[in-house]
């Protein structure tokens, strides 16, 4: 279980901001995958390298909390808030913004998302009491799982979005849909999971969607001035 | 009538010379700039631009190359980030662009992981507050409104970045006329208000850099 939060904790930080939409690839002409020789792998002959920029947040989320994601694997303690728009700073990936999301029942199964700028993930755990009662040990089965395949509402249609591991990336089109769900209101989502065909429904509390609206601002990426050379 | 007329007609183009005099005074101070420095980028892309502006005729920077070299023997260099409270110049370790900085922090004893950073730049300030824990991923959270008080007055710092505010004029002329007087900035969060006290070491040695960059000859 703990080890579930561990690997979930760490997943949320890489997701957030780990992949970024194709249109952030800025180095692609000059660095393209590069095939090398790997002289690691007897098997895997063809290793690549890609060069990512990192990513930028504009000015206008002067109001959001800085994270610092600074906390490695070794502290999985996730004191992040809930359905708020968080500025995140990832020493590896860049700056982003996101809203971590839960959903789930006490004691029971759990859906928690991570809606980032550039990536969004989904994962969690079901729970099936298989025993128990009348006086015997319950025993509960905890599976845990990654969302392969997303759907979102968007006006009279929706979007499928195929991701993989429980990763999904964002483009414009999937930053309009969320950007543009009615505030105020609850939204929902289904997804399917690794492995199942079926397709689960989740709730995603109002306070989230709305600060969807914060995280999908419509803005291209642009490296705001730093402070140090406006001041000298 | 025609007496009291003559007299005003006479001093009507003094009044406008004079009036012309202080809009381009106005005009060429950093202070009435603000928005050209934000979208130059860099005071020393806007000095390149515009060099009548005063900070850029009477102040050194990087667009005055000799001068700012021979300041950089005074002071010392350091690599990433200097001292707390000592005026430095601290090397980019990317870029290896040498910038002069005074990096104070303002924290209760009994909390040292919560509390306040500032960083004086010569015409910016950066400032946030930072809380962590064992474990747990540092936050910082930037002010959404930042009021300098000094000597019985009061300066509003306007806001050129996230977590980065604009010094006035008038603020640098109140420091390095009083480089012992407190310091304090009233900086507004979404968490609260905070009072951010500004050691007299760090004030002074911001005087001195002040001094140093001949910003006391724009005033």
């Amino acid at each position: 279980m703990k080890n579930t939060f561990a690997y979930f904790a760490l997943g949320l930080a890489l997701s957030v901001s780990g992949v970024p939409a194709s249109a952030q690839i800025v180095n692609a002409g000059n660095s393209p995958s590069t095939p090398a020789q790997n002289v690691f792998c007897e098997k895997n002959l063809k290793s690549t390298v890609t060069r990512v920029s990192k990513t930028v947040l504009p000015s206008g989320y002067s109001d959001l909390k800085d994270v610092q994601l600074n906390s490695d694997f070794r502290f999985p303690k996730n004191d992040l808030p809930f359905s708020q728009a968080l500025s995140l700073n990832d020493p590896v990936t860049g700056q982003s913004v996101a809203v971590l999301d839960q959903n789930f029942i006490p004691g029971g199964s759990k859906v928690s998302s991570a809606w980032g700028r550039y990536g969004i993930s989904i994962g969690g755990y079901w729970v099936y009491i298989s025993s128990g009662g009348f006086g015997s040990a319950v025993i509960s089965n905890i599976i845990p799982f990654e969302a392969d395949i997303l759907w979102i509402p968007d006006g009279e249609s929706f979007l499928i979005i195929k991701g993989c591991n429980g990763r999904f990336t964002v483009t414009n089109e999937v930053a309009a849909a969320l950007r543009n769900f009615p505030a105020g209101k609850n939204g929902y989502i289904r997804f399917s999971t690794e492995g199942t065909g079926s397709a689960v429904l989740s709730e995603i509390g109002n306070e989230t969607v709305q600060a969807w609206k914060k995280v999908y601002a419509n803005w291209a990426p642009e490296a705001p001035p730093k402070v140090e050379s406006l001041g000298f | 009538m025609r007496l009291l007329a003559q007299p005003a007609a006479l001093l009507a183009p003094l009044l406008l010379g004079t009036i012309a005099q202080a809009q381009s005074f106005r005009s060429t101070s950093l202070d009435y700039n603000i928005v050209a420095l934000k979208e130059s980028r860099s005071l020393a892309a806007l000095c390149a631009k515009n060099p009548q502006i005063k900070e850029c005729q009477f102040a050194i920077g990087e667009w005055k190359p000799e001068e700012l070299e021979r300041v950089k023997l005074e002071v010392p260099i350091c690599f990433d980030q200097c001292m707390l409270d000592v005026f430095g110049f601290y090397k980019d370790p990317d870029t290896s662009r040498e910038i002069p900085a005074v990096r104070t922090k303002d924290f209760d004893g009994s909390a040292p992981s919560r509390g306040f950073e500032a960083v004086f730049y010569p015409v910016a300030l950066r400032l946030f507050r930072y809380e962590g824990c064992a474990g747990c991923a540092l936050i910082y959270q930037y002010p959404t409104k930042v009021t300098a008080k000094i000597s019985g007055l009061s300066y509003d710092l306007p806001i050129l970045a996230r977590g980065g505010y604009y010094m006035p004029g008038g603020l640098r002329r109140a420091i390095i006329n009083a480089p012992t007087s407190p310091l304090t900035l009233e900086a507004a969060t979404s968490e609260g208000d905070f009072t951010v006290n500004i050691s007299s070491k760090a004030v002074s040695q911001y005087a001195k850099m002040l001094r140093l960059l001949k910003y006391d000859q724009v005033l």
